[in-house]
């Protein structure tokens, strides 16, 4: 392969309108979407030879740990930094995620995921970082489980990915749902705060998941999301149960 | 009005950063943290070791003194002593802290926290979550932060830049200047203390395991405003990198624990020659060590790879299951059964801002910590050890600005604005200026070349010739950079013309690199130099020390380093 063959949806800023332009760059050997993007910078000109400006794209560890480089790669939701341009078809088609709104380019504001994990209180209740001599022991078979729900990078392909974001459904998502599951069942007197148990058990929560399982497929680290959502519907429906029977 | 609380502004939002934000609130002080970057978005989530630390139920002989012996050696006796002993002492501590955050650490079958080997460490001794420690507690020092601000306690300001500090008419540090990569505007945030931790400059070379954007730019600026730097000549160069595109990605870590051996094919056969020159340490040489070794076996067979036949496949998808992903994502090999192709690249910065044991640099009221220090790893530091100093330089910087501040006779709230005004101005027309170039070179092409001539005569092994060539180049570069232009003229998140302003400043710190390199007459740690292949403990058991004047960087050498601990002895990894 000599040459990569790109072809972008750009935008200039936040309400203005797409557009597409073409890009050829010179191949590098191992060369991601992410590094064929980088290369316009080197000359900055659209595949027919005008001058344009680079393509504005967020990055930064470059090896599919921070979730900074996340966009839709002919077709296909995933991280730009881990996606080789070999076996690929060309022109490689390029766009932002539709999840969110763009800044600019590539460049999409996630603000919001950030945010909702406040509105759901997801941290350890620390009391202080002063030392505690604590010797809390925990199985290998237990510290995998919980190994396996803490990798979320906040990429954002788990709510790009699910037909149930969307304008007209108050669903915030399997990211969101996996970290309440993680924070309450990560320490051993964990509970479910209040906070926590209405995200579950409200509109944003278990209840608006459409069960596509499209969240696991797009997951970059492999969380079993489709498990912990399961699980967390069991814990609502538990949690119904129970209060009705107290009743 | 009187401000009740000291101000602190803690410059990047990284592990130490965050740490140090999370400090400095608890010793009561009203933070800002002020980062280009949240917190998960920063390359510390790629980080790769563990954290070293003498926990209780260590093995038989182990002892703080041994991890103090070990890191002082590792650092080849340029490191502070004192500190060295500060911080392996603070570390079962911080492991615990970590734990209790939620950082899921591997465990061993007992329940216990299951510690593995690493470079240069006589005993297992490092606590790690696969090989994937850096992404956990940059996660839960995440969670912490969004907690503290949800509670009103600190305020976050992300896709802020840093643009330049604020000294006032004393040359007191009072605060910051940060350049919204948004909309470029430059904004103004005071403070009584600042706490910069923007990382190293390891990605300053073409070849790295980071990003080109993780070069340093920070920390020349706040060089070429008074701050002195430190040991600038040491980088290390990680031995096993996976060579791509746009960086190189590490998969030594842990790897070697688990029995990977380095390897080349000599006479048809393979041949391992860490093993060979090292038939006791083997893997666990110090990576100075490996990487000089890597250097010589590419020169004699041509190219290096890392195989992981001894290894127990179990144990690798156990304790380390991230090295196999990363072979078969950018190696697009599987490393169970077959060589992965590895090349050296520049990896960690044990140069920095200098710093006083408070973690204060030279400029009062300015503090740095994590990678942005150089206290801690001497002439090279130990991978397990790099966590531990970012954790413990974040905490004690933290905890320091805020009693600084306590001791200020004049608040910040007293200083009249236009001692913030006249920087802010400065920054925002240094923008201006750049974006009004029309014509010249792409900036980018220049950026390329200066991490080539890095990559070519600043690597692992150095020349004097060399080095004074690569001065003059470096001098050339500037003066094409004064000429040219960003790739982008937008006025709404342009990195382009961000990339500009930073490579100014690349360009003065490279020079300083250089110089540094060329005048340290020995090889120490990772600064190895023919011409002077041993260490020469009677002249140079210094720290290098540079100020920023007009006519050009100022060295001087009278940091004597403190040997409380241990006396230099040679320094063989058999």
């Amino acid at each position: 392969m000599d040459r990569v063959y790109l072809k972008v949806r750009r935008c200039d800023g936040p309400d203005e309108l797409s557009y597409w332009e073409e890009f050829s760059v010179p191949h590098r050997p191992r060369m991601t979407v992410l590094a064929a993007l980088a290369e316009i910078r080197e000359d900055p000109v659209t595949a027919d030879g005008l001058p344009t400006a680079p393509v504005a794209v967020e990055h930064g560890c470059l090896e599919e740990m921070c979730g900074s480089c996340s966009m839709v790669i002919n077709g296909k939701v995933r991280q730009s930094c881990s996606t080789l341009v070999e076996g690929l078809s060309q022109p490689i088609t390029v766009e932002p995620m539709g999840a969110f709104p763009i800044l600019r380019d590539l460049q999409v504001d996630r603000s919001a995921m950030f945010s909702s994990l406040t509105n759901v209180q997801a941290w350890a209740e620390l009391d202080g970082l002063h030392d505690q001599s604590v010797h809390q022991f925990r199985s290998p078979v237990e510290q995998r489980r919980i190994f396996a729900l803490s990798g979320c990078i906040m990429c954002g392909c788990c709510l790009d990915a699910c037909p149930q974001i969307n304008d007209r459904s108050p669903y915030d998502g399997a990211f969101l749902i996996n970290s309440v599951m993680l924070v309450s069942e990560r320490h051993p007197f964990s509970q479910l705060v209040s906070s926590r148990w209405g995200f579950l058990k409200g509109p944003g929560g278990v209840a608006s998941c459409g069960n596509t399982h499209n969240c696991e497929l797009a997951c970059p680290k492999d969380i079993p999301l489709v498990a912990t959502i399961a699980r967390a519907r069991w814990k609502v429906m538990k949690h119904s149960v129970l209060s009705f029977l107290k009743r | 009005m009187v401000e009740a609380k000291n101000k602190v502004v803690v410059v990047g939002n990284t592990i130490a950063g965050a740490l140090a934000a999370l400090c400095a609130v608890e010793a009561g002080a009203s933070v800002q943290l002020v980062s280009r970057a949240p917190l998960r978005r920063s390359c510390d989530s790629a980080w790769k070791e563990g954290i070293a630390g003498v926990l209780d139920g260590a093995p038989c002989g182990d002892s703080v003194e041994q991890h103090v012996c070990d890191t002082i050696l590792g650092g080849d006796f340029l490191a502070h002593q004192s500190a060295v002993r500060g911080m392996c002492e603070h570390a079962p501590a911080l492991i615990r802290l970590c734990h209790r955050m939620g950082v899921p650490f591997n465990r061993a079958a007992e329940g216990r926290i299951s510690q593995i080997g690493g470079s240069g460490m006589s005993f297992r001794r490092t606590a790690h979550v696969d090989a994937v420690t850096g992404q956990q507690v940059v996660n839960v020092l995440d969670e912490q932060i969004r907690r503290y601000a949800a509670e009103g306690k600190l305020s976050l300001h992300e896709y802020i830049s840093f643009g330049a500090i604020v000294r006032d008419e004393n040359g007191a540090c009072r605060g910051v200047i940060g350049i919204d990569l948004r909309s470029l505007e430059a904004k103004i945030y005071p403070a009584d203390a600042v706490v910069l931790c923007v990382g190293g400059y390891a990605g300053i070379y073409g070849t790295s395991t980071v990003s080109d954007d993780h070069a340093g730019a920070a920390l020349a600026q706040a060089y070429l405003q008074g701050a002195d730097v430190a040991n600038p000549e040491f980088v290390q160069f990680h031995p096993a990198a996976i060579p791509g595109a746009d960086k190189a990605r590490s998969i030594g870590e842990l790897a070697f624990a688990l029995g990977a051996r380095l390897g080349a094919v000599r006479n048809e056969r393979p041949w391992h020659f860490i093993d060979e020159w090292h038939p006791r340490w083997k893997g666990a040489v110090p990576f100075d060590v490996a990487a000089r070794d890597v250097a010589n076996a590419i020169q004699e067979a041509g190219s290096v790879f890392l195989d992981f036949d001894a290894v127990d496949s179990d144990a690798l998808l156990r304790e380390a299951s991230r090295v196999f992903d990363l072979c078969r994502t950018f190696s697009d090999r599987d490393p169970l059964s077959e060589h992965i192709e590895v090349i050296p690249a520049a990896h960690y910065t044990m140069g920095g801002l200098w710093v006083d044991e408070h973690h204060m640099t030279t400029v009062p009221g300015l503090f740095a910590a994590g990678e942005s220090d150089y206290n801690y790893h001497g002439a090279n530091c130990l991978g397990p050890n790099v966590l531990l100093s970012a954790l413990h330089g974040g905490m004690t910087a933290g905890r320091s600005a805020n009693s600084y501040a306590e001791g200020l006779g004049e608040h910040v709230g007293g200083i009249v604005p236009s001692v913030f005004e006249r920087e802010r101005t400065l920054q925002e027309n240094e923008l201006k200026e750049l974006m009004s170039n029309e014509e010249g070179e792409n900036a980018r092409g220049i950026r390329r070349e200066l991490g080539d001539e890095l990559d070519r005569h600043m690597g692992i092994i150095r020349h004097d010739d060399e080095l004074k060539n690569a001065a003059e180049n470096i001098a050339r570069l500037a003066e094409r950079c004064s000429a040219c232009r960003p790739a982008d003229r937008s006025e709404w998140a342009n990195g382009e013309v961000m990339a500009l302003r930073d490579l100014k400043r690349l360009l003065a710190f490279a020079d300083v690199m250089v110089r540094a390199a060329e005048a340290r007459e020995e090889s120490r740690g990772a600064h190895f130099k023919p011409s002077h292949p041993n260490r020469d403990d009677r002249n140079w058991s210094v720290a290098t020390r540079v100020r920023h004047a007009a006519e050009g960087p100022a060295f001087s050498y009278d940091d004597a380093v403190d040997m409380g601990e241990l006396k230099p002895r040679e320094r063989v990894y058999g």
